[in-house]
């Protein structure tokens, strides 16, 4: 095996091996969407106003800092949106933030309100005062497995589920700045393969006007 | 009889309409929702500028009948410039950077929906 074929060989294959990963780390790429990472509270990367609100609603609701994490959306330098979640005095808690907002903690099996499915959303408009940009944050119940979106423009999308806290509830995230690929309906399913629960988002996402 | 029977009937008028009343009144405290407790029809909104100058200002809302409503927040003008769709019982704090927006509730469902809703200055009061 000559050494230039060896490189050619070499360089094709680092080619196509990024050329397959790419679009799951490219912020706001079709790959990335639903997709969501586990950051430890203190190294993420959330603006500071609302990193510091956060970590000051977490002190008063008792949430040792220690236990605190963040579930963001993969592939974003500077999160857009997430949940924390960290271990209160009664159990795990939860806060939302987006772009301009965080909500104060509450508990992770208070949110849902018997539910299975729990959906926070931040949207924001575009010029013409539509909306322009979502962020979706889900949580899901203990038996859980498996959560998909229907997007606008028909396709089907697993979101990736994140498990954080002791509770057994599960997270997900999805962000989209595309009319086409916003969400539609989410559903969950159990490990059955049985649906547990869907929700249409789409009143909840229009434009508010 | 008759008499009787009409006394009975107005004394169980009055004790439903109060049974009713007591709680909506305990939960309608406008001096707490501050922004108002009432129907919101679908796509009726209620925002009230915000008490801060700057740094952070929460919206707290409850209601029932849909599973989501919407936190709002517009400019002075009425423009609106973000939502937040939360679980009932949230309080969410602002930090937008402006002195005159205004933040409220919105009811994006089909139907009509109570809502309470409240806005004040900071972040603390949760």
């Amino acid at each position: 095996m000559s050494k230039r074929w060896r490189i050619s060989a070499l360089a094709g294959v680092t080619v196509g091996v990024a050329a397959a990963v790419a679009p799951f780390f490219l912020p706001g790429s079709a790959g990335a969407r639903g997709r969501s990472e586990l950051v430890a509270f203190r190294m993420a990367s959330i603006p500071a106003v609302f990193k510091d609100g956060i970590a000051s609603s977490a002190r008063s609701a008792g949430i040792p800092a220690s236990t605190l994490v963040e579930v963001a959306p993969a592939g974003q330098p500077i999160a857009k949106a997430g949940l924390v979640v960290g271990r209160g005095p009664s159990g795990d808690m939860v806060s939302f933030f987006t772009a301009h907002s965080f909500t104060s903690f509450r508990g992770v099996a208070d949110a849902p309100q018997g539910e299975e499915l729990t959906i926070g959303a931040s949207i924001q408009p575009d010029a013409n005062g539509d909306t322009g940009h979502v962020q979706l944050l889900g949580i899901a119940a203990p038996d859980v497995t498996k959560a998909t979106l229907d997007l606008r423009n028909g396709a089907t999308l697993t979101v990736q589920l994140v498990k954080a806290g002791s509770a057994g509830y599960s997270f997900f995230t999805y962000v989209s700045d595309d009319r086409a690929s916003f969400p539609a309906v989410a559903h969950v399913y159990d490990s059955t393969g049985s649906e547990r629960q869907s929700r249409d988002l789409t009143l909840a996402l229009a434009a508010p006007k | 009889m008759r008499r009787v029977l009409t006394l009975i009937a107005a004394v169980a008028a009055i004790a439903a309409v109060e049974t009713v009343a007591a709680p909506v009144a305990a939960a309608c405290d406008t001096s707490y929702w501050t922004v108002g407790c009432q129907f919101y029809s679908p796509s009726e909104g209620h925002t009230r500028t915000q008490l801060g100058a700057s740094g952070f200002n929460t919206t707290h809302y409850t209601f029932d009948t849909f599973t989501n409503s919407k936190m709002i927040w517009t400019t002075a003008s009425g423009t609106w410039s973000g939502a937040d769709l939360l679980p009932s019982n949230t309080w969410d704090h602002w930090h937008t950077g402006n002195t005159d927006d205004k933040f409220g509730c919105f009811n994006p469902n089909s139907g009509t929906e109570w809502v309470n809703c409240r806005e004040y200055q900071g972040w603390g009061n949760t």
